[in-house]
């Protein structure tokens, strides 16, 4: 592992990338075990169920309009603190292929991809790497709040 | 604080598992009744008493095309001034202590909805369902089967 490695940058749709902090990751699991929820939106659909705990599961192709994967193969769990009360959180995130981890630097900044007003609301900020916007998760805004989808 | 425990049922249908309060359970009638015969006829002769309406659930909490009769019972439930019924797989008493419910997580709750909290039991997730809410989800949703007597 390179040690300026800062981030880990993973596939959530065919092509498309987002990026969270490396001190966020917890566990990469093959095949979760994924709990439907009467009545939850398309992209937070099911609770995983993960090391006795039962922790949302989130998928960001629905909150970009984009169709999910048929079959959930991959799942990153992620810690956070939640802003409203320093409480540490795990969440799943779902990924359409393995991650990889990367160096974000401040000069590689850029703006918020323009494909969905989603992005406002779920992420800090946003780095350019190859010919695409990559933006980095706000986890704490992604887990905390319920969207409201814009089709 | 009192911990004594609360009194639910957990109904189970389409492998989907529900907590509901006990006392909203009027009463728990068998579907054996309809498995013979013209479904939509006997179906009235289950539920005695004042008319009511029973539906098959799908594990969306959405109403079935249609009753499914390869369901054990079904459940009589009240919610304010209504009273309807719900098939299911299985019924059983569960005690628990509220606090050993986990509420749902912000980012898949909302208002309309009559799931609030989940409890885990062994390898299953139970869901904590709100009658009325439930009713009002029942309600506005398409297919709906009525039976009157």
């Amino acid at each position: 592992m390179n040690t300026r490695d800062n981030a880990v940058l993973f596939e959530f749709s065919s092509g498309r990338h987002a990026a969270i902090g490396l001190h966020e990751v917890a566990e990469l699991v093959l095949s979760p075990r994924l709990v439907p929820v009467p009545l939850a939106p398309d992209y937070c659909h099911s609770l995983c169920i993960w090391q006795d705990r039962a922790i949302p599961f989130v998928e960001l192709a629905p909150l970009i309009g984009q169709r999910s994967p048929d079959k959930i193969r991959l799942a990153l769990v992620v810690n956070y603190f939640a802003r409203s009360n320093g409480e540490q959180r795990w969440g799943a995130l779902g990924l359409s292929t393995y991650f990889r981890m990367v160096n974000v630097r401040d000069d590689a900044a850029c703006l918020l991809p323009q494909d969905s007003l989603a992005w406002a609301s779920i992420a800090h900020s946003c780095f350019q790497l190859a010919n695409e916007n990559v933006p980095i998760l706000n986890l704490d805004a992604l887990f905390e709040q319920r969207l409201e989808l814009i089709s | 604080m009192n911990a004594a425990a609360a009194g639910y049922a957990l109904i189970c249908f389409d492998g989907l598992n529900l907590l509901i309060d006990q006392h909203a359970i009027v009463s728990l009638e068998n579907m054996t009744i309809l498995r013979d015969g013209d479904d939509e006829v006997k179906a009235n002769e289950v539920i005695e008493g004042d008319a009511c309406e029973v539906h098959s659930l799908t594990s969306h909490l959405v109403v079935a095309n249609k009753i499914d009769t390869r369901c054990s019972y079904i459940v009589v439930l009240q919610a304010d001034e209504h009273r309807f019924g719900i098939t299911v797989d299985s019924v059983q008493s569960f005690p628990i202590q509220d606090s050993k419910l986990h509420s749902l997580p912000a980012c898949m709750s909302t208002s309309k909805s009559p799931i609030k909290a989940y409890i885990q039991i062994e390898e299953r997730i139970a869901f904590c369902c709100d009658v009325s809410t439930l009713w009002c989800c029942i309600k506005s949703s398409e297919n709906r089967h009525e039976y009157k007597g």
